[in-house]
């Protein structure tokens, strides 16, 4: 009885010992600390299991119907896959209310009457759009049924303003969570149908602020793990 | 003889008795002045500082350095990490110092920064609330004539140049629109009725861009036609006659559940907003003393 409640007390120790070892180390510094790194794998797996696998999916694959990104394939919608860029997004969430969320940008709706939330954009006709998925197809790889229509999604691409978010060489923005064109990461599913009806009705997808709901030691830890899981290290 | 030792016992003791009420004393005034409450010393490491208890986070912290100076805590120099964190406890003693003034009663700025912040907090509130899918499915299947895809149509609006608002114009519309109907094609017709396109559609139209085009009573003409109907002349509101000739009509369709999900959980999450906003306000009217002047009461 006794030895049972020493061992229990040693192993709280040690947990709070790690605990603060994994919040006082600098983030970047953690994730290569194999202890720190075993550690923060026992704290983020029962909290992903529990807290993010509804929308991400047990494995962590992400769901496109949910717009759900992976988050283990090495993609980073916001960010750049450093371990304080994660664990903002935890703590914060994405357009999630708290203050310090990263919410400073939204995929207009182009077919809609004001396609744009923060500001005034013009709407596009339904045959634009089908050119600007064109566009999207070719600059995948994908041969487009019309590639007439694809020169006249590339000349959109300049005129509707989308380089503004996704830059003129369509490789994203991650300060502003627009993602590369160019990548093969469908948030949305990477069908003609689902690229048209993202442009034409627009996206803002929404991830819940974790901050004084999970305890920062555990948030640090989910951090790490998807930073080595997604080979980011 | 005995001599009694009391009266000199008595007088240390009182003696020893003020000394320490006099300690006593001196210990609590300058508690008094100097006062910080229950102060511990100790930094949790997710701060990276303490101001009268309050955190200042590390996370934030390290925020502020990316921003400012577009470093890491590996790559900032001493001065940079220094200019940053006095800059945060200067933020933190300036606020609480805010609150003590009673800025929040004063300043419209501060009331309305408040009001947001309590609002933000609410939403956050709402999206920690993640719904389920049979939620939204069901919200969808409620709301389902929000979820439509938006019409669009293909159109060719005709006039008659030559007399666009007389009994002769509308004629040449009337004959062009029985040559459509017989299956003749446009341009063919165009060049033997004399009549023209008007110029308001061009190209693909979105419902609300044709509407905006056309006008009321033209637009309602035109939703209704099928592909390759032709209306019957209609003077519209600009005067003149027109003749419709529809050449594609998409009218609005409910949007696949899965292709909608995001504006469903867009749509849920506000309305679960407005609700939760509700309820908080509720239970602080519910709280409060509030009091009205008689003569100002609506």
């Amino acid at each position: 009885m006794l030895f049972s409640l020493v061992v229990l007390g040693v192993r709280a120790a040690q947990r709070r010992h790690l605990e603060d070892r994994i919040l006082s180390t600098w983030p970047e510094t953690a994730a290569l600390d194999p202890e720190l790194v075993r550690f923060a794998g026992s704290l983020a797996a029962p909290a992903l299991a529990s807290h993010c696998a509804g929308c991400h999916g047990g494995d962590l694959h992400g769901d496109p119907t949910h717009g759900a990104p992976d988050l283990i394939d090495g993609e980073w919608l916001y960010g750049e896959g450093r371990v304080a860029d994660i664990e903002q997004t935890i703590s914060h969430g994405i357009r999630s209310g708290d203050h310090r969320s990263r919410d400073l940008a939204d995929m207009p709706g182009f077919v809609l009457q004001n396609p744009y939330r923060r500001y005034r954009i013009a709407s596009l006709k339904p045959s634009e759009i089908r050119d600007l998925a064109a566009f999207i197809l070719q600059m995948n790889g994908r041969l487009p049924a019309d590639s007439a229509a694809a020169a006249r999604g590339q000349a959109l691409y300049g005129s509707a303003l989308c380089y503004d978010c996704h830059t003129a060489s369509a490789q994203g923005d991650p300060a502003i969570g627009a993602p590369s064109l160019r990548r093969h990461a469908w948030l949305y599913g990477a069908g003609a149908e689902q690229i048209s009806d993202v442009i034409a009705y627009g996206r803002s997808g929404i991830c819940p602020s974790w901050s004084g709901r999970l305890p920062p030691a555990t948030i640090r830890a989910i951090a790490i793990y998807l930073h080595v899981r997604s080979g980011a290290s | 003889m005995r001599v009694s030792r009391w009266p000199e016992s008595g007088r240390l003791s009182l003696l020893l008795w003020a000394a320490g009420a006099l300690i006593g004393l001196g210990a609590a005034g300058f508690a008094l002045f100097t006062a910080k409450g229950t102060a511990t010393s100790t930094v949790p490491p997710e701060y990276i500082a303490t101001v009268n208890q309050r955190p200042v986070y590390l996370s934030d912290y390290l925020d502020q350095l990316q921003a400012q100076f577009n470093v890491t805590m590996e790559t900032a120099s001493v001065e940079q990490r220094r200019k940053v964190l006095d800059d945060m406890i200067r933020e933190e003693l300036f606020v609480r110092r805010g609150l003590e003034l009673d800025e929040p009663g004063i300043d419209p700025d501060v009331r309305n920064a408040l009001v947001a912040a309590v609002q933000s907090q609410i939403a956050v509130d709402a999206t920690s609330q993640t719904p389920t899918e049979a939620e939204l499915a069901a919200f969808y299947r409620q709301h389902l004539e929000r979820y439509s895809s938006i019409g669009y149509l293909l159109a060719a609006d005709l006039i008659a140049p030559g007399d666009p608002s007389g009994a002769k114009g509308a004629e040449a519309l009337a004959a062009a629109g029985v040559a459509l109907r017989a299956g003749r094609p446009l341009p063919a017709v165009l060049a033997q009725f004399g009549v023209a396109e008007s110029g308001l559609l061009a190209g693909e139209q979105v419902y609300f861009a044709a509407k905006l085009h056309l006008g009321d009573t033209l637009f309602e003409a035109a939703r209704t036609l099928q592909n390759g109907q032709v209306s019957a002349p209609i003077r519209a509101q600009d005067g003149r006659f027109h003749l419709l000739y529809m050449i594609a009509n998409h009218p609005p369709l409910p949007r696949d559940f899965a292709l909608a999900r995001n504006q469903v959980y867009g749509d849920y999450r506000h309305e679960l907003l407005l609700r939760i906003g509700d309820r908080e306000f509720k239970y602080l009217e519910d709280k409060a003393d509030i009091h009205i002047n008689r003569a100002y009461q609506p």
